[in-house]
């Protein structure tokens, strides 16, 4: 009986775990930019750019406009990249070229979800482009949320690439 | 005595069991060629299933779809005078498949240049051509379960529960309104018996490809359990016409020596 109740804790625990919102969209622009809250723009995307961004995100995007916030030097990003089967909502805040803050928005696979944390999270802090769209900074990864870290660099790397294109 | 009479009844049988596998070799080789040409012909065109476009090549017999117990979509509906065919969670466009949504499909129009698809949880928005530009949800600002859409020239309306929500011309904010006049919420287009029949025919059409066809018909399964069994004993007979071949051909060469 006891680990019937045990295995059912975990399964409940692990469906409990999909489509976590742990900020809104507007909750982090608000963040980003305090008062100043500006109108969304969109970024149209040409073939060139799709032909980049897929090099980054490491395959094709079928979407041709991407949506932004900006004032003066900051820019938000909301992005959504898949870990391992289902996207992760992550919003990018840039000021001057480099990442300011990171955060997972929306987590909806059913494990590797230690990407939202801060610790994590934080190695971002600072980062910029560097040669052949790299990160400026090494980040560690967790074991066994491997494909959640891969997608948050390839979006940070995303973010950072968008914010060039559109300064 | 015994010795002579043991070889006279050794020799007219092993003649007998000769002409009789003779018989039998000729009458299963004409039984068998048949699935034979067929099996070596099928088996060719699934070794180049790419080739010959398999997979993209839908049936649409109706006797097969039924065969394969493929069901007409339940719910099925036309949008902008029947260019935009909805058939359950899949959206159709100019008779090609646009989205395949993962929940029901709301409603759908045209918006500028645009095509519009507003799902339980999403709105896609589609250029003329087909090609996905944005889906908006409600982490881009959509707003939740909306229930109908009506078209403006300043953006468009969402119907929710409590409210009516109207975008910006570019789609990109949302905000509450009251207007003035109901606004003309979008409706399926009336269309006629023969639209609602080939909309159906093309939903279920996709389910079942040549490619399938050909694989089920080759292994017998098309057929069900019988099906794969007959196409098993199709084999064994094969196996052993060969063994039977094999050994009249060795007779026939040692008679001749």
């Amino acid at each position: 009986m006891n680990y019937f109740i045990l295995i059912f804790c975990c399964l409940f625990a692990s469906f409990s775990q999909a489509d976590t919102v742990y900020q809104s969209t507007e909750q982090f622009i608000e963040q980003a930019f305090k008062s100043q809250q500006p109108n969304a723009k969109v970024l149209w995307l040409e073939q060139a750019d799709k032909a980049v961004i897929a090099d980054i995100l490491n395959h094709q995007v079928n979407f041709l406009r991407i949506r932004y916030w900006q004032h003066e030097g900051d820019t938000v990003w909301v992005l959504n990249e898949i870990g391992k089967e289902k996207p992760i909502t992550i919003g990018v805040h840039i000021k001057n070229h480099t990442i300011v803050s990171l955060k997972v928005l929306t987590y909806r696979e059913s494990r590797g979800d230690e990407v939202k944390h801060q610790f994590f999270t934080k190695q971002f802090e600072n980062a910029r482009l560097v040669k052949d769209n790299k990160l400026s900074q090494h980040i560690d990864g967790i074991t066994g949320a491997t494909l959640s870290v891969r997608a948050l660099t390839k979006v940070a790397r995303l973010a950072l690439w968008l914010n060039h294109k559109i300064s | 005595m015994t010795r002579i009479a043991s070889k006279k009844s050794t020799k007219p049988l092993h003649h007998i069991l000769i002409r009789h596998l003779r018989e039998w070799h000729r009458k299963l080789g004409i039984i068998t060629a048949f699935f034979l040409i067929y099996l070596s012909i099928s088996g060719i065109a699934l070794n180049h299933t790419d080739d010959f476009s398999l997979a993209k090549t839908p049936i649409t017999n109706n006797w097969l779809l039924n065969h394969y117990g493929i069901q007409a979509p339940e719910d099925v509906r036309f949008y902008h005078q029947g260019r935009i065919v909805v058939t359950n969670e899949i959206v159709w466009l100019d008779d090609n498949i646009l989205v395949e949504s993962n929940e029901p499909i709301i409603s759908a129009g045209k918006y500028q240049e645009f095509w519009l698809i507003l799902s339980q949880s999403s709105l896609s928005i589609y250029t003329l051509a087909g090609q996905l530009v944005e889906t908006i949800d409600s982490t881009t600002g959509l707003p939740n379960f909306p229930s109908a859409m009506a078209l403006s020239d300043q953006g468009i309306l969402l119907k929710t529960a409590n409210s009516i929500y109207q975008s910006d011309a570019d789609l990109l904010t949302w905000q509450t309104t009251s207007p003035q006049q109901s606004p003309l919420w979008l409706i399926p287009s009336h269309v006629n018996e023969a639209q609602i029949k080939r909309a159906e025919q093309a939903y279920r059409s996709q389910y079942l490809s040549l490619e399938r066809l050909v694989v089920d018909s080759h292994s017998g399964r098309i057929f069900g359990k019988f099906g794969v069994l007959f196409m098993d004993l199709v084999a064994g007979i094969l196996v052993l016409l060969s063994l039977s071949g094999i050994y009249i051909w060795l007779r026939y060469a040692r008679a001749k020596r």
